[in-house]
């Protein structure tokens, strides 16, 4: 609608009118209503003007009658600005709430190479910075854009019926005042872009520092730290400096632009009034006119910002929504949800970044069966079992869960039935049932308990005041490394998969526990397909069969015995742990 | 814990003393200051003085005078050049103003927490403290660009407009102020509910912002487990109830707006009413009435502002509360003045215990760690070693007990100066986005691309990067997003190798290695660690085969303590860990 006056805004209003047009009514409501008020709102200044012609000629129940009208006329008026101004708050917040959910869906909904290259800090900031930058733009812009452009055809009219001299000057002043607003937001814009994108970089930079406290202490690194973050808020700051600059010369000169009309008109008017028989009255009321037109200018000129703002905002938010980097969707209209826990890999091959991880790997996994995953410290065993949960497509190659092809299952039945506790735990901030459940209301408080025992921490559990209640994360007890990788395990085996991937997910346990864990799980799922990446030769000896990579090749398998019998891979990796402990 | 909840930072400071803390700050800035302050007043003038002169240019007309009313018409311009000049600076430097303070905020509380105890973190969520220095700093954007300088010269508007009439004509005067005490008293009647109304609506984003942080983080455990649905109802529940609380405030804001547009009117009407009737009876001219009636309309916009600036200044005093709690932590002391170059005796353990809240972490430990000895730290999960690793890097300090170097406290040794002999691998790696290069030199600035792939090599950790396309350059994403554990603790290794240190501390260093590498760095790690003094902390009995001395921790205590042989021979705690682990492994 605007997008001739004020450049391209197509993105901006297009946005806006994906939610707006949802709240047809409220619009509808807010638009007719605030030109209705605005109508009061000139009607006064036009009252005043007319109440002086009346003093001239003496009238004075005229005058009483119109201090009457006025303030009739003004309560109406506060009704209707009431509806306009709520209604504007109304639409305002719903659309953030709108655009807020849809942006935290499509998050939500992205696949794992997108958080791979995402800044959570600056994630964060599009969900609030940005969204508020758009918010914004409807709060105050909606309604006051729509005023702005009501008042100025309602002010052109009235000085018209006023005389058309009046009209005349006023012609002459609007296009140079939109040529002017529009001017200065152009300028502004590259500005605003700059800013919504350091405040990102902000975020980033604090929740990359506020996790690392511990290693930037120890390595005496606070001062690099603080050159770094005010490195950070002065190139932010200078961003402003430069808006500010352009603001600060272009909208006063807005409203020096229609004080300079007004004093034009005081002069050459006044003068017709003393030479000839124009009305006083008239030249008074639209001086009062122009100078009500002063708010509305100068919020011609304040407005820029907001579209800018709001722009740059848009442009995030759509960074993120139109990344193509979905969750992989199911193929096909199958949808499979397959029963069986039998897991098997054909000629897979997994190219990340511009890495291959996996090469051309085919294995069978047998439904129930205890398999051990062994290889060198980025040799792609965690890329490989991530293929399993479909984290990540296999770039050649399927992978089968049940006879299904990962990639034709329903996504989140595959997700249920498989459940995979990663090498880098996440503890939420709740109670250790919530850390358990996740939510889940279909797990009891004794699903919670078998799972915590079965992962060998219902002792600590039992120990604390609060039990299932007590708080952890950030706002509650700390837990050790081992604790947290425990708590995952049991919130993994409460999920009641059929297939359970450990990835080095007991590393932080001592050995005995971690055996015991395992051998538990058999006991507490019946015929549970489990994975196991481990470097601890305790670990494999629970493995029916164990897999060995290498470069991201499947370089030998079979049962402990056979592979620590020949000579290879596995034994060279474990031949010097059983010799220290022999 | 209820001290960082955000109603209560503001409570602590009282929003009064906020504002004249930020106003002594913003001070503190005394040439943006002088300028801002001048050109309100500027402005100020002008629009108190242009009603005069439009009042004089009416009676100019009306006494049919062309020269007087040209003259006053060009007053009137000039008048709005002066205008022009003073809201450049004003508009301008205003909002530089605002955004230096903010900076400085945020700078002040970032430095803050750069030296506040290691335990602060603890204490408050990472993804709140990310709020305050992002949103609530932002939050004062408005209101010092926007609202202060409104409010500023909407107050002096209104009074010399007051003090105008008043000379003009003073009976007058008083019909036309009559009106401001039933604004006063609506305005204070209203204004508990909409503050109340907007603290709600800060909490409601405040959690909102809380779980979203919290949610980018754990997105694997979310995908994994499938939960995406029932974390999007949670988040929509918070959703909503933001949107509830700002339209519950929104309709207060709105109410207060109209209501005070028709105590404006019958201000107005009051003023015709009156002014007009002297007007007509010749008490007054019209140019007069005409005035006036401009100074009355003039003097209700900055009350319509005010309804405005109360919002913004609820979130404004709410949010410098926040980040001056911040401002004001108290720092981590570092009052010690001994400044160790090495370590000639050791390190001994006094008594030490640590507890957190209720519960002992460490319980009386005594015992010592010779100059260039290395020590091994056993026990099962949560037996306090970790604890024990915090407390010798100062990252927490003892509830009783002493711990010192060479004889001295280590309380009373300069922190920063220890650690610089001090390193440590942590048992999260904790790396930074950069190259694995960058992440390495970050322990130690002047390391050479050179000797940092040097020590990769020396030590066997090179190829495990192999599969990497840029290998040592390759650029790592946020906590080093993009590579193994085994990968990244290698990297935090190196890193704390380069720092080339005279204690060092290794938390479940090797823990994510595999075997084959962890077995590969053994006798470099060896040769590097001669005449270093080092603590180990480890579950896998084979990382400690090189270890002098083993410390066995069970439930906070030591429970055994000695060479190797004799725990074996001694048939303890630790004969019986490494039982087990024999076992399994044989």
């Amino acid at each position: 609608m605007a997008s001739g006056v004020f450049g391209r805004t197509e993105p901006v209003f297009s946005f806006l009118w994906t939610y707006l047009r949802n709240h047809k009514r409220a619009l509808w409501l807010v638009i007719p209503l605030s030109s209705l008020s605005i109508l009061f709102r000139i009607l006064i200044p036009v009252l005043i003007g007319d109440s002086v012609n009346r003093v001239v000629s003496g009238n004075v129940a005229g005058v009483v009658n119109i201090s009457v009208i006025i303030v009739i006329i003004s309560a109406v008026a506060a009704v209707v600005q009431y509806a306009v101004s709520y209604g504007s708050m109304y639409l305002s917040h719903t659309l953030a709430r709108e655009a807020r959910s849809d942006l935290y869906r499509s998050m939500l909904n992205k696949n794992f190479t997108f958080f791979d290259s995402s800044g959570s800090g600056d994630l964060l900031s599009r969900m609030t910075m940005d969204v508020e930058a758009v918010r914004r733009l409807v709060s105050v812009g909606l309604s006051q854009f729509l005023t702005t452009i009501f008042m100025i055809v309602v002010a052109g009219a009235i000085l018209f019926s006023l005389g058309f001299y009046y009209f005349l000057v006023f012609v002459a002043l609007i296009p140079t005042l939109l040529l002017v607003s529009a001017y200065q937001q152009k300028l502004q814009r590259p500005f605003w872009r700059s800013l919504r994108k350091r405040y990102g970089f902000m975020g980033d930079h604090l929740q990359e520092n506020l996790t690392a406290h511990r290693v930037i202490r120890s390595f005496n690194a606070e001062k690099r730290e603080n050159s770094k973050f005010t490195g950070i808020t002065g190139k932010y700051f200078s961003d402003y400096e430069s808006i500010s600059s352009i603001r600060g010369f272009y909208t006063p000169l807005l409203s020096l632009i229609v004080s300079l009309g007004a004093a034009f008109i005081i002069y050459e008017a006044g003068i017709q009034v003393i030479n000839s028989s124009w009305n006083i009255g008239n030249l008074v009321a639209s001086i009062n006119i122009y100078s009500m037109l002063l708010f509305p200018v100068t919020f011609l000129g304040r407005i820029g910002a907001f579209i800018e703002n709001a722009r740059s905002g848009v442009e995030r938010i759509g960074g993120v929504e139109n990344d193509s980097r979905a969750d992989y969707a199911s193929t096909g209209s199958s949808n499979e949800k397959p029963e069986k826990n039998s897991i098997s890999y054909h000629n897979v091959s997994l190219v990340r970044g511009r890495q291959q991880v996996i090469r051309n790997i085919s294995m069978e996994i047998r439904e129930g069966e205890t398999v051990g995953i062994v290889g060198r410290t980025g040799s792609g065993k965690s890329s490989l079992v991530d293929m399993i949960p479909r984290f990540y497509l296999p770039t050649e190659g399927r992978v089968y869960v049940g006879g299904a092809d990962t990639s034709t299952i329903d996504l989140s039945y595959l997700r249920k039935f498989v459940a995979l506790v990663p090498q880098d735990v996440v503890i939420f901030s709740g109670s250790i049932r919530e850390n358990v459940t996740l939510g889940d209301p279909e797990i009891t408080d004794d699903d919670v308990v078998s799972a915590l025992k079965t992962a060998s921490i219902y002792d600590f559990v039992e120990d604390q005041e609060y039990g299932l209640d007590t708080k952890v994360g950030e706002r509650g007890i700390t837990l050790s490394g081992g604790q947290r990788q425990r708590v995952a395990i049991a919130r993994a085996i409460a999920s009641r998969p059929r297939v359970l991937i450990l990835d080095d997910a007991t590393s932080s346990l001592d050995a005995e526990t971690e055996s015991n864990i395992i051998e538990s799980l058999k006991d507490a799922v019946d015929g549970l397909t489990t994975i196991t990446i481990s470097h601890r030769l305790s670990t494999m000896k629970l493995a029916d069969r164990i897999f060995v990579i290498e470069g991201g090749e499947l370089i030998q398998s079979g049962p402990l015995y056979e592979l620590s019998g020949s000579e290879g891979a596995f034994s060279k990796m474990f031949l010097g742990a059983t010799a220290v402990n022999d | 814990m209820t001290e960082w909840d955000l109603n209560d930072a503001r409570e602590k400071y009282g929003s009064m003393s906020l504002m004249k803390r930020m106003l002594s700050d913003l001070l503190k800035n005394r040439r943006e200051s002088a300028k801002v302050i001048a050109s309100v007043l500027a402005i100020s003038a002008v629009g108190m003085t242009a009603p005069l002169v439009l009042g004089l240019a009416v009676n100019a007309i009306t006494s049919g005078i062309p020269e007087m009313l040209l003259l006053f018409a060009l007053i009137y311009a000039v008048l709005y050049i002066i205008n022009y000049v003073a809201r450049k600076i004003q508009m301008r430097d205003v909002m530089v103003l605002a955004q230096w303070y903010i900076k400085e905020l945020r700078d002040n509380a970032f430095r803050k927490l750069q030296s506040v105890p290691i335990s602060f973190f603890t204490e408050i969520k990472t993804g709140r403290i990310i709020s305050r220095l992002t949103n609530d700093a932002e939050a004062l954007s408005d209101f010092l660009t926007f609202q202060v300088s409104q409010v500023v010269s909407g107050i002096t508007t209104v009074v010399a407009s007051i003090a105008i009439m008043g000379i003009l004509d003073p009976s007058l005067t008083l019909y036309a102020i009559a009106v401001i005490p039933v604004l006063f008293i609506f305005s204070f009647s209203i204004q508990g509910k909409v503050r109340q109304r907007y603290l709600n609506t800060r909490r409601a984003i405040a959690s909102l912002t809380g779980t979203v942080a919290e949610d980018i983080g754990g997105i694997r455990a979310i995908k994994g487990f499938a939960t995406e649905g029932r974390m999007t109802g949670r988040f929509s529940g918070l959703n909503d109830a933001n949107l509830h609380a700002n339209l519950s405030a929104s309709k207060l804001a709105s109410m207060f707006g109209s209501i005070v547009r028709i105590i404006e009117a019958s201000g107005i009407a009051l003023v015709i009413y009156i002014g007009a009737g002297q007007a007509i009876s010749g008490v007054i001219t019209i140019g007069l009435l005409v005035s006036f009636l401009s100074y009355v309309q003039g003097f209700f916009d900055p009350v319509i502002q005010l309804s405005q600036f109360y919002n913004s200044y609820q979130s404004a005093t709410i949010g410098l509360g926040r980040l001056y709690q911040i401002i004001d932590y108290e720092e981590e002391r570092d009052e010690g003045t001994h400044e160790p170059e090495g370590i000639a005796q050791g390190i001994t353990f006094d008594n030490v215990s640590m507890k957190f809240g209720n519960s002992y972490a460490l319980k009386n430990v005594t015992f010592s760690i010779g100059a260039g000895e290395k020590v091994a730290v056993v026990g099962h999960t949560g037996a306090g070693k970790t604890t024990l690793a915090n407390l010798i890097l100062k990252f927490f300090h003892p509830s009783a007990g002493r711990i010192s170097l060479d004889g001295v406290d280590l309380e009373d040794i300069r922190t920063a100066k220890y650690r610089d002999i001090t390193s440590v691998v942590l048992q999260e790696p904790l790396l930074f986005k950069d190259t694995i290069l960058g992440n390495v030199r970050y322990s130690n600035p002047g390391s050479t691309d050179d000797h940092i792939k040097e020590i990769f090599t020396g030590f066997g950790l090179d190829d495990i990067f192999s599969n990497l396309p840029d290998g040592l350059d390759t650029e790592i994403g946020e906590r080093g997003n993009g590579l193994s554990e085994g990968q990244k603790q290698a990297i935090s290794i190196v890193r704390a190798i380069i720092r080339d240190p005279k204690l060092i501390i290794m938390d479940e260093a090797t823990s994510q290695l595999d075997l084959y590498t962890e077995r590969k760095i053994q006798d470099a790690l060896a040769r590097f660690l001669k005449n270093r003094t080092v603590i180990i902390i480890a579950h896998r009995l084979s990382t400690i085969s090189f270890a002098d001395k083993i410390v066995v921790l069970d439930h906070g205590k030591i429970a055994e303590e000695g060479e190797f042989n004799e725990l074996i021979s001694h048939r303890g705690l630790f004969f019986k860990l490494y039982e087990t682990q024999n076992v399994l492994a044989s």
